[in-house]
């Protein structure tokens, strides 16, 4: 008798597929927001997200962050003073955080007092972005100090998130960063991306960043994002 | 480490597949894999060499099938592909385009049990 191949068309990553499903459905269902920040290591994510946690204690919006990395709780530390509840998931040194960690570290949270979620995924531009850990937003973030053609040299991440953030703005000058090339870039390997400038020192950018990942799981309309209103209407329809 | 990573997960499928189906030792098992992943074939053999160990699929050959990347193209209303995975225009009408027909693919197709003929008594395939 021939030897008889086993049919099995599951993706490789189904287990950790399921898990984000099952975490979808609980974002869903509260209504809150969930961002998955990927970047390089020092692209300024700590920094980025301590300062939308001020601007989020200023606007009234109630944010939640994990942080994960593979060994220490500094980031966390960092962000804590910024005044949002965080929580740091040490890998033990994996290089990406998969759904079933999201599950255990949201334990004991009530997601309905949320209205975003913030993840701040490990430094590393490559192996998170195959994990989905639930999240409505998959943001890519892109320092100044970086090339503009790393879009072009990890084509995965910027092929498939649903917004861009440069960040370190106030170091484009000294750095000859050129914009207009970054943008030119991803429009090649994303037509039609969102890109939003930003500047954690500088304080800048960082509200309508915070704006935009409220609104994107509220669907709300992009000139009462501009205004905005997301924020008010976020917290209305809670 | 990415690698190490999804080969860890593919000998975690296969071994419970295989466990409900009851066989006991996996010959090789087939990959299809899109090229925008990044991933390389042979970092990814070398990961599975340790993930499997004591496990059904020890010693088992990963066959890694490379699916190419591919995109609709809106003005030529058909699936074109682009001449390298950065690029993502048409190379017909140089329209760029973010509609990816394939190339993000990272599915287990099949696996080949050893010793299939002992094994599979009153076992089908269920596809």
């Amino acid at each position: 008798m021939a030897k008889e191949i086993v049919e099995l068309r599951r993706d490789v990553l189904a287990s950790n597929n399921e898990g984000a499903e099952r975490l979808r459905r609980n974002f869903t269902q509260a209504r809150v927001s969930v961002a998955n920040f990927i970047s390089s290591p020092g692209s300024g994510k700590t920094s980025l997200i301590s300062a939308l946690a001020r601007e989020a204690t200023e606007q009234g919006v109630e944010l939640a962050v994990l942080v994960g990395d593979c060994a220490t709780d500094n980031d966390a530390r960092r962000i804590l003073a910024g005044g949002a509840t965080v929580r740091q998931i040490i890998t033990g040194g994996l290089c990406h955080l998969e759904s079933s960690m999201i599950e255990d570290h949201l334990v004991g949270w009530d997601l309905y007092e949320l209205d975003l979620l913030i993840i701040e995924n490990v430094g590393n531009l490559v192996c998170p972005t195959d994990f989905d850990l639930g999240e409505n937003l998959k943001v890519a973030l892109i320092s100044t100090t970086e090339g503009e053609d790393k879009p072009l040299k990890y084509p995965q991440l910027f092929s498939d998130c649903d917004v861009v953030v440069i960040t370190k703005m106030d170091l484009a000058i000294p750095c000859d960063f050129d914009e207009t090339a970054l943008r030119t870039n991803l429009e090649h390997m994303h037509p039609g991306i969102q890109v939003i400038a930003t500047s954690a020192k500088e304080n800048s950018g960082t509200h309508d960043l915070l704006n935009y990942l409220i609104a994107s799981q509220f669907e709300l309309t992009a000139s009462e994002i501009a205004s905005g209103t997301a924020t008010a209407l976020a917290s209305q329809m809670k | 480490m990415h690698e190490l990573s999804i080969a860890t997960a593919i000998v975690s499928e296969v071994s419970k597949a295989a466990e409900q189906r009851g066989i006991q030792e996996v010959e090789s098992v087939q990959l299809s894999v899109g090229e925008l992943l990044g991933l390389l074939p042979e970092s990814l053999r070398y990961g599975f060499g340790f993930a499997s160990k004591e496990t059904p699929l020890e010693g088992a050959r990963l066959d890694v099938d490379l699916v190419k990347l591919t995109l609709w193209c809106p003005n030529c209303e058909r699936v074109v592909a682009p001449p390298h995975p950065t690029s993502f225009v048409c190379p017909q009408c140089e329209v760029a385009s973010a509609d990816i027909t394939s190339g993000r693919e990272l599915e287990i197709v099949s696996f080949t049990p050893r010793e299939a003929s002992a094994q599979l008594e009153g076992v089908t395939s269920n596809g």
